[in-house]
């Protein structure tokens, strides 16, 4: 081996985890929000004003470079290298109104008793080789950014995430192309056409590692404990306990409008994530849905049908759009959306939904990548 | 924002979302960099000081890549941490400026391949090592070594090509190891 490959090999470092890439993104969506505000105020233009945030939709959660050289965006649970592109953008918020408002005792009822619904009921045990499976089922904005500085078109796109998970919160995911799906508006199916089609927004996987539920499962189930932790930035994406406050922490900014804590927006884009674990959703749910009763501004918007045809009540942070569907008779998580907001630069109606994951039932199946009977 | 929008690095100057897209594209390659020279703990903690530096000097730059341009702030920010934490430098007479291979080195482990490419490194310059490890670790053309140092070119160009012939010298002509086998003493 000559001096070069020597220095080659020495330059081999471990890709970046990532919940550190996340916080540094976490971190530039707070400025480029705080900027995008200042030169709306700056030109007296009325709120609301684009977030412009790339935000969490279930467990899509990173952009990450292809070698293609597009920004695409991939789930949270391990996927580094699925030829998938997608930029998920969702929504505007209203900065500052929805802070003033006081938690909505009707929400605050609901998840208060789905939580009390949700005591942790035991998954059968798995037998050796066995793995718990659950079909996700999630509809992403992929925003593909079109040739010759087109801009962008925004499809709402189908696809299946699969996990099978052991007891210990490792395991695989695969994902899989749905049919159907549509086109944001007929401005965004125009634009590309005209710019020759690029097929960006299809996803399919291999089997590929999930990233361990692990410590998630360590998270402590005291709500008022675990609330302090998530509002104080102290707990990531992937539920690891920061040993300092993570960005959000660290700058006001019309996502944050407190310094000393994480703004109700990005709690909540935590709790969202956490919910999307497999097996810690066991375990955390109910603690999870104590920590977003005491939201301030989260309200109940009524009944919703999910992508399985199951009817539950739906909650609401009018802030950021986002909202859970749940089963309050058996604390059971059936759905998160993401909705658009008043002024949003998609072109769609308010409320309109721009992004969901169906939470599918659990079944035990017998090894990795085998479906359910 | 594809590769005509950064080389002209108008999207990600204009628009604070196209910033953040820029992030995911380079931000693996900036925590790699900062890693190999500085270990994996401290790339967490300095990628985001990389990265909001960036974005708040965005204005302000000049090279119409992103990337050498990336490497250049997380070059500045590796100095002053290393230059905040004083910390011991494997080559003492380096200890107060940026040299890549110093904590590099500690990675290698004891072996014959240490004495290999410690001897080898150890007769280039500073400047030499900076210039071949960027090209070497990251990839970069000479010319993107220029604008990552602050560099013309040309003087980018004729330290590789100082540091490859030395490398060629020292590889071709090894020191002589002498070792006396006791069973003939």
């Amino acid at each position: 081996m000559d001096t070069i490959e020597l220095l080659e090999q020495l330059g081999r470092v471990e890709p970046a985890d990532p919940a550190v890439l996340d916080r540094t993104a976490d971190a530039l969506w707070a400025l480029a929000a705080a900027e995008s505000q200042e030169a709306r105020s700056r030109a007296s233009e009325p709120s609301p004003v684009l977030r412009g945030s790339a935000r969490r939709i279930g467990v899509v959660d990173r952009l990450a470079p292809t070698a293609g050289g597009r920004s695409r965006r991939y789930r949270r649970l391990g996927i580094g290298a699925v030829g998938a592109a997608v930029v998920l953008l969702t929504g505007v918020f209203l900065p500052g109104g929805w802070l003033d408002r006081s938690p909505s005792a009707a929400a605050a009822t609901l998840l208060q008793a789905a939580a009390a619904a949700a005591s942790p009921t035991p998954l059968p045990p798995l037998g050796a080789g066995q793995y718990y499976y659950q079909g996700n089922i999630e509809q992403q904005l992929c925003t593909s950014p079109l040739p010759g500085g087109a801009g962008v078109a925004n499809f709402l796109n189908p696809n299946t995430h699969e996990n099978w998970v052991a007891t210990d919160g490792t395991g695989s995911v695969r994902l899989v192309a749905d049919p159907g799906g549509h086109w944001l508006t007929p401005r965004d199916q125009a634009k590309w056409q005209a710019t020759g089609s690029p097929n960006e927004c299809s996803i399919t996987s291999p089997l590929l590692a999930l990233t361990s539920e692990a410590a998630i499962l360590a998270l402590p189930t005291d709500p008022t404990v675990l609330g302090s932790l998530i509002a104080d930035g102290r707990v990531n994406d992937v539920g690891q306990i920061l040993p300092s406050p993570g960005p959000c922490a660290q700058a006001a900014t019309p996502l944050n409008q407190n310094s000393a804590s994480c703004g109700i927006n990005r709690q909540l884009d935590v709790v969202n994530n956490l919910l999307t674990a497999p097996m810690a959703v066991r375990r955390l749910g109910a603690v999870l849905f104590q920590i977003v009763a005491q939201l301030p501004g989260v309200e109940l918007i009524g009944t919703r049908t999910d992508a399985l045809g199951r009817t539950g009540t739906a909650v609401e942070n009018p802030g950021s759009g986002d909202v859970l569907v749940l089963d309050p008779s058996t604390g059971t998580l059936l759905e998160t959306q993401s909705l658009a907001l008043a002024g949003n630069t998609l072109g769609v109606p308010t409320g309109t939904v721009v992004g969901s994951v169906t939470f599918g039932p659990i079944a035990v199946v017998n090894g990795l990548g085998t479906l359910p009977n | 924002m594809d590769d005509a929008d950064e080389r002209a690095g108008t999207s990600d100057r204009d628009d604070p979302a196209a910033f953040v897209a820029l992030f995911w594209r380079h931000g693996p390659a900036v925590h790699a960099y900062l890693s190999r020279r500085a270990g994996r703990q401290d790339a967490d903690d300095l990628l985001s000081e990389v990265w909001l530096r960036a974005f708040t000097g965005r204005a302000d730059r000049r090279s119409p890549e992103a990337l050498p341009w990336l490497y250049g702030i997380a070059r500045n920010v590796l100095s002053a941490h290393w230059r905040r934490q004083a910390r011991p430098r494997a080559h003492a007479e380096l200890s107060d400026e940026l040299d890549p291979w110093a904590d590099a080195d500690a990675r290698v482990d004891a072996t014959a391949q240490r004495a290999t490419i410690d001897r080898v490194l150890a007769t280039l310059s500073k400047d030499e090592r900076e210039v071949l490890l960027l090209v070497v670790w990251e990839q970069l053309t000479p010319a993107e070594v220029a604008a990552v140092l602050g560099l013309p070119q040309g003087t980018a160009r004729s330290r590789l090509h100082r540091a490859l012939t030395t490398l060629r010298e020292a590889t071709a002509h090894p020191p002589v190891l002498t070792c006396s086998d006791p069973m003939e003493a």
